[in-house]
């Protein structure tokens, strides 16, 4: 009989381990993330998809010009690393998080 | 395995947990053969519990194990007892689901103020080795008497 470590009551309830959490967030800090991105990310997380502007004008952020055009961006480099998905339907485009992600967890975690 | 847990309150080889209701008991003659027990009744938040009093208590968080494969045992965080709180607490097998009930006296000659969220307990996970057999808890999902 043995006691769970910190790594192993994560692991239990969040379906996080270390490992796969340390591989999504060496490739999240090749985007550069700020706290706003983050933000916004864990807002995503939360959600089963959103366009870059529902989620800035949800909270409450200046979602047109260069801001919009920062997190558009940051958004597509994080599609493009795999870590998020890009749906495009009509004029809009979809963000989502894959189901298996460690680090959507990791960020629905209040 | 564990529903309500605060990530901050996942300790090296535990998990705080937080007070979310207090009850206090009758005065009765208790029968435990005849079933003959106290009634109980539920205190507000925040209440001050005075010199030898006790009230039985309960976590925000909630034991929902299905893979089965874990024993918890609780234990008082050192802050209960270094006030004259003493902790009555015991062990869970893994057919448990539900909150956590415990009881809370205070043997101090002080009177001591308890609050919502107050973390006076810690539960320690073991893992088990070899099969359980499934057993009916008295007091399954936080059944207080």
């Amino acid at each position: 009989m043995s006691v769970l470590g910190y790594s192993e009551i994560i692991k239990e309830i969040y379906g996080i381990t270390p490992e796969s959490i340390e591989n999504e967030i060496a490739l999240l800090l090749k985007s550069k993330p700020t706290k706003v991105k983050i933000h916004l990310l864990k807002k995503l997380a939360q959600a089963p998809k959103a366009t870059v502007s529902e989620l800035m004008r949800k909270e409450k952020l200046n979602n047109t010009g260069g801001s919009f055009k920062s997190i558009k961006k940051f958004f597509n480099e994080l599609s493009k690393l795999g870590i998020i998905e890009k749906e495009i339907i009509g004029r809009r485009t979809y963000f989502k998080f894959k189901e298996k992600s460690s680090l959507s967890k990791w960020l629905q975690v209040e | 395995m564990l529903k309500n847990i605060k990530k901050e309150n996942i300790r090296p080889t535990s998990i705080d947990l937080r007070l979310n209701k207090i009850f206090k008991l009758s005065k009765t003659k208790v029968d435990l053969e005849r079933n003959i027990l106290p009634e109980y009744k539920e205190l507000n938040l925040p209440y001050t519990l005075k010199p030898n009093e006790y009230v039985l208590a309960q976590t925000i968080e909630e034991i929902t194990q299905k893979t089965k494969k874990y024993a918890c045992l609780l234990s008082p965080r050192s802050r209960a007892f270094r006030v004259g709180l003493t902790i009555q607490t015991n062990f869970f097998g893994p057919y448990y689901e539900g909150p956590i009930t415990f009881g809370i006296k205070n043997i101090s000659q002080n009177p001591i103020k308890i609050t919502k969220e107050l973390s006076l307990i810690q539960l320690v996970l073991f893992d088990i080795k070899g099969q359980t057999v499934p057993v009916k808890h008295d007091f399954q999902s936080g059944r207080i008497l």
